[in-house]
């Protein structure tokens, strides 16, 4: 400042021309304008104390939500308090109904992040207008840009795409998100208008418990929380609740005031393990050894129910030693090819129904080994499933499987006897498992204890795998049409349905069936899916990285590469766009895929140079908005009406209303891709283009696309609130209760599972007064699974199940993923964000360390010479990375945890653990054309694996680390 | 010093006025990239650069740029957001005024500014009302005291001083207040 600065010196000539008052911030409270406000005298002001004498007051409240995947925790009402268009704080609204007197009720629910979203979404990391890249890609360098010149900028690249490259050029990269509300219905049904390719994040996740979809043909299995009460052992394995499900773990410690045992096996000591009674420690990625000499000591111990394997699964079926196939009655007379056969005591064979599990007074001989004649006369031996597995299990002793696992004999044996006296045994799901290369193998081994012991279907009984519970009224939204007219509109995938329909298929089949169709049939109403992992794969680039994968996992039989592209072009997976295609659009929405998948890196190397846009749709930052062209801001969960699936743990609908205005020119998702299709439309026009045909030869409107995206003004960009009420209003599960009460209150009890493919495999009644049991369709009612069997099936006869010696569970060690390293990188959600939406909050990062770091064991640092809060390089011959080191007893030497989800850029040199992660597919999970391993809705898809990771870590000189 | 229209005014007023204008062109240029131009005297706050919408991101929106520095009164401080939220919303309140629904965070300088545009305008207004007059002087000084002068004092030590017109005004606006304060302290 220099001294000869006078208040005039700021002024410019002239600049009291227009001096009125100008105050876009501010309206008058107490006067009819604030040019009347200003002309009344002030009030009393001696000191700031005076502004906080009045009694402070809200100007309303109303119910709200967090509309993230929180997933087995989702989701809690609360009560959002707001003040001058703000919302200062938010409280939990405890009126959850206690279902009986003796059962725990749920109230009050949330977690810490939940409580303080209030909080977060006012932090400076908030987005609040559009911006457009004017650097390179990644280069930081912003500007602010009108929606206006966003919207038509998009859309004139969209167009151009389409018209000259296909409409599967354009790609959503759909992160786990999405809420199944108006908000993602909106995307879904541009998607369908425009046949543009949907990615099915599962897949990427590494959620998609591929070992119960193997032996289910469905992985939507999951209790209501209360039932975990008449439990009397609870299994918490690959999951840790007191982390991740905050809002429901005292139903676990409250069941033990009842008498149950809460187990929790893990390679760590964990937060879970800390509050169980029996904490079973495991080698990661060895569990398939601990679970199959569980199965090998109940079968060894005479405890298997014989008479819910014989009625439930496959484990009766004969199948043939020439070639590993099911013996089916086309084999022994010519009969049908689908139908399966098991044999009595007495030698009589049975055709095992198809359309009911009811033996009907059948009572098959489960150890049956024998020879038969086939139809055109030859002799083959064939061999029950159970005497095969019985065969498989008897090499699992305790003392073998210590071998492999790491558990102590004794231990194993403990646990076993509590397993097998259990009166009710159930377990707590998480997604671990599915993040190791043989997790499939692991959770086939598990399931495996549940049902030779008949623990399914009852009270505090059954096998969890992936919770998920949605309306079912949104498919009929995005598509414009109820389930009638979309079966009609089929093509011939379409009249295959019918065909089932004529057949008496359960409705659980048909709608998973009709859920298939979405990644392959043209002719399907609702949008084209593909899965993220075969995308990022193929189109990405992520297989470079598994060149040396024949290194690391012990009997490959092929590259991972090669198995790709064999699987595809045998038809065995489908991929959209096809491999030689190259995307050019991706809208990440809800997604953060530089952050997420493992190996990120190489998409920026090879995927992203191939954009013409990329566009991120977030409220706040992500490592790839950092990379995007155009990040268009999105309005936080307080600002916008919608409402969002969960899972039969907590069967509540819940809703979010829109408390205050979207920050700044934030604007919700559905006004977003709304108005997209708007500029679409006016840029089509403006540019002569009326219509072209998809890539599945559909006729895509694009002069009318925003006419019909709003079904012809119905829903137009401001009708997200209407649209999230006509949802709900479609759903047979949701309409019983009012839209209008629905947000009211905030949450509304789901009647019952419904239709949508993404509940359906529940397959339970949802009762008023009970928690929810799944799978008791098939236990009680006798419906078939959807299964190549129709039964619970452990025996897959699938040629590449059969060469890689997976037609049983079995134990397979882990892979060393990334070199031939000591250590295991494994890892887990944190208890202080979900995914990275809180990792740079304040309030959570003043309860954690506040940056990444790795917990690494007392003894694997002392050996290294790494103190507590050193930076460490981490790294294989994938990668590295630099983290600091938390020195843990809770740690198993030999494995080390880096919790999920912290931003690229949180690390130094913005490389983290994704960097050293290879992630090669799994070959066994590629396989096709089978009855019931092919794609579905976030299930059957190939996963991506981390927990097999395999690094070593080196203290940095204290000069290196000064230099980060 | 520049001649002003409205200089008939007793000086007190006339003061009031032009310091109110000067707030508001203030607000306007911590708002927009091209706000606060027809206010603003150019030799010390220059014009926008051609790629404002650029350099006003990298100056000032630390959502989107690694090196800018943040606008709201929460990133410099150790408070409590919401406590300063609240503080803030009972200081506006208290003199009648409420947030409009697309308004920036309360705690942003535009919005901080504004309040002082308005309480420099209604000085302005009641100059000849002793009482008056003396109440909102010190509300100004408290309020430029307890939040807006320690805001722009920070605001300038960490904004880059590569970034010209955004630059100049993270300079000058703690210049601007500290006149301001001075003439407070001897009102
Ligand atoms: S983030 Fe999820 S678990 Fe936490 S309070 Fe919100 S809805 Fe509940």
């Amino acid at each position: 400042m220099t001294a000869a600065l006078s208040r005039r010196s700021f002024l410019k000539a002239g600049a009291l021309g227009a001096a009125g008052l100008a105050m876009p911030d501010f309206v008058a409270r107490t006067a009819s304008s604030l040019e009347a406000l200003a002309a009344t005298p002030p009030p009393e002001f001696t000191s700031f104390l005076d502004v906080y004498r009045k009694q402070w007051t809200w100007d309303k409240t109303v119910r709200g939500t967090h509309m993230i995947n929180c997933w087995y925790q989702a989701h809690c009402a609360f009560d959002v308090y707001v003040r001058d268009g703000l919302v200062f704080r938010e409280e939990q609204a405890a009126e959850y109904q206690q279902l009986r007197p003796e059962l725990p009720d749920m109230n009050p629910r949330g977690c810490q992040k939940g409580c303080c979203f209030s909080h977060r979404m006012y932090e400076p990391t908030r987005l609040k207008y559009p911006i457009r890249r004017v650097g390179e890609r990644g280069s930081g360098q912003w500007e602010r840009v009108t929606w206006e010149e966003a919207l038509d900028d998009i859309a004139d690249s969209f167009l151009d795409v389409v018209t000259e490259e296909g409409t599967d050029r354009v790609i959503w990269d759909l992160g786990p998100d999405i809420n199944i509300g108006a908000a993602n219905a909106a995307q879904a049904r541009f998607a369908q208008l425009t046949h543009s390719i949907c990615l099915d994040s599962n897949s990427s996740n590494g959620d998609g418990h591929r070992g119960a979809f193997e032996t289910f043909g469905n992985i939507y299995m999951e209790r209501g929380i209360e039932d975990y009460f008449y439990s009397d052992v609870i299994l918490v394995w690959g999951a840790n609740p007191v982390y991740t499900s905050i809002p429901n773990a005292h139903f676990f410690t409250e069941a033990r005031y009842n008498g149950t045992d809460v187990v929790v096996i893990s390679p760590d000591y964990s937060a879970s393990a800390i509050k169980a009674d029996l904490w079973v420690p495991v080698k990661p990625g060895t569990d398939a050894a601990l679970a199959l000499t569980i199965a090998h000591l109940i079968v060894e111990g005479d405890h298997v129910d014989k008479a819910f394997v014989s009625e439930q699964t496959d484990l009766p079926l004969l199948v043939r030693q020439d070639t590993g196939a099911f013996l089916t009655e086309a084999d022994l007379d010519g009969g049908d090819e689908e139908s399966f056969v098991m044999v009595d005591a007495a030698g009589g064979f049975h055709i095992a129904e198809r359309k009911t599990l009811d033996l009907d007074g059948v009572e098959p001989d489960l150890d049956a080994t024998l020879d038969v004649t086939l139809d055109d006369g030859t002799q083959v031996a064939v061999r029950t499933v159970y005497s095969l597995l019985k065969e498989r299990l008897a090499t699992y002793t305790p003392e073998a499987a210590s071998e492999m696992c790491g558990t102590a004999p004794g231990l194993i044996r403990r646990l076993a006897d509590m397993v097998i006296n259990a009166r009710a045994l159930s377990n707590v799901a998480g997604s671990s498992m599915n993040k190791y290369f043989h997790g499939n193998l692991t959770e086939r081994a598990m399931i495996l204890i549940w049902v030779l012991l008949g623990q399914m279907g009852k009270p505090g009984s059954g096998y969890s795998a992936f919770g998920f519970l949605a309306n079912d009224g949104w498919e009929d939204y995005v598509s414009g049409l109820r389930i009638p007219e979309r079966m009609a509109f089929g093509t011939e995938l379409g009249l295959d349905l019918l065909w089932d329909l004529a057949k008496g298929e359960s409705s659980e089949i048909f709608f998973k069936k009709m859920a298939t169709t979405n990644f392959t049939d043209p002719g399907s109403t609702l949008p084209v899916w593909s899965s993220s992992a075969l995308f990022w794969h193929v189109h990405g680039g992520i297989v470079d990285l598994a060149e040396d994968a024949k290194k690391w996992i012990p009997g490959l039989k092929q590259p991972v590469r090669e198995a790709i592209n064999s699987a595809l072009h045998k038809n065995w997976i489908p991929l959209q766009p096809a491999p030689d295609r190259e995307p050019r659009i991706l809208f990440h929405y809800c997604a953060n895929p530089i952050r997420s998948v493992r190996g990120s890196q190489k998409l920026l190397e090879v995927l992203w140079p191939k954009l013409v846009k990329t566009v991120v749709i977030d409220f706040r930052m992500t490592t790839t908005a950092q990379h995007a062209d155009y990040v268009l801001p999105a309005a936080a969960w307080y600002e916008t009406t919608d409402h969002k699936w969960v899972t039969p743990l907590v069967p509540y609908n819940h809703v979010t209303n829109k408390a205050v205005e979207p920050l700044g020119e934030s604007q919700n998702d559905f006004w977003i891709i709304t108005m997209l299709a708007k500029h679409i439309q006016k840029r089509a026009q403006e540019r002569g283009i009326t219509s072209i045909d998809s890539h599945l030869g559909k006729e895509i409107v694009l002069d009318n696309l925003y006419e019909d995206m709003t079904m012809d003004g119905a829903y137009s960009e401001h009708d997200v609130d209407k649209a999230a009420g006509a949802i709900l209003e479609y759903s047979s599960n949701l309409s019983h209760v009012s839209w209008e009460e629905q947000k009211e209150k905030g949450f509304a009890r789901y009647s019952q599972i419904g239709l949508s493919p993404l509940s359906i495999g529940n397959a339970g009644e949802l009762k008023e007064d009970e928690p929810f049991i799944p799978l008791t369709y098939h236990t009680k009612d006798k419906q078939p699974y959807p299964t190549q069997t129709r039964r619970i099936q452990f025996y897959l006869d699938h040629p590449v199940y059969l060469e890689y010696d997976e037609y049983l569970p079995r134990f397979k060690a882990p892979p060393q993923m990334g070199g031939d390293y000591p250590l295991t990188m494994t890892g887990g959600h944190t208890r202080w964000s979900v995914h990275g939406v809180w990792q740079d909050s304040r309030h959570m990062q003043r309860l954690n360390r506040g940056q990444p770091y790795m917990v690494i064991s007392a003894e694997d640092a002392a050996e290294r010479g790494i103190s507590d809060g050193d930076w460490m390089r981490c790294f294989n011959d994938v990668g590295e990375f630099t983290v600091r080191s938390k020195v843990s007893p809770a740690a198993r030497p030999g494995a080390t945890i880096m919790w999920h989800a912290w931003e690229n850029y949180h690390f130094p040199g913005r490389k983290g653990p994704r960097d050293v992660s290879p992630s090669p597919l799994n070959p066994v999970e590629l396989a096709g054309d089978h009855p019931h391993l092919k794609f579905g809705m976030l299930e059957g898809q190939p996963g991506t694996f981390d927990r097999d990771t395999r690094i070593e870590i080196e203290r940095l000189s204290d000069e290196e680390a000064a230099r980060l | 010093m520049k001649r002003q229209p409205g200089s008939d005014l007793p000086e007190t007023r006339q003061a009031a006025l032009e310091r109110s204008v000067i707030y508001r062109g203030f607000a306007d240029a911590f708002r927009r990239p091209d706000g606060g131009c027809d206010v603003l005297d150019e030799t010390l706050i220059p014009p926008p650069p051609p790629n404002a919408r650029k350099a006003f991101v990298d100056a000032f929106d630390e959502a989107i740029s690694k090196s800018a520095c943040s606008l709201h009164e929460a990133a410099h401080s150790t408070r409590d957001q919401m406590d300063l939220f609240e503080e803030l919303v009972r200081w506006y309140d208290h003199f009648g005024l409420r947030r409009t629904d697309t308004a920036e965070l309360p705690d942003h300088i535009s919005v901080q500014l504004e309040f002082m545009h308005f309480l420099t305008h209604q000085e302005y207004l009641h100059g000849d009302e002793p009482e008056a007059a003396e109440t909102l002087r010190s509300a100004q000084r408290e309020f430029l005291s307890r939040h807006l002068m320690p805001l722009a004092q920070s605001i300038e030590e960490k904004c880059r001083d590569d970034l010209g017109r955004y630059s100049a005004l993270a300079d000058q606006l703690p210049a601007y207040l500290a006149l301001e304060l001075e003439r407070r302290g001897t009102d």
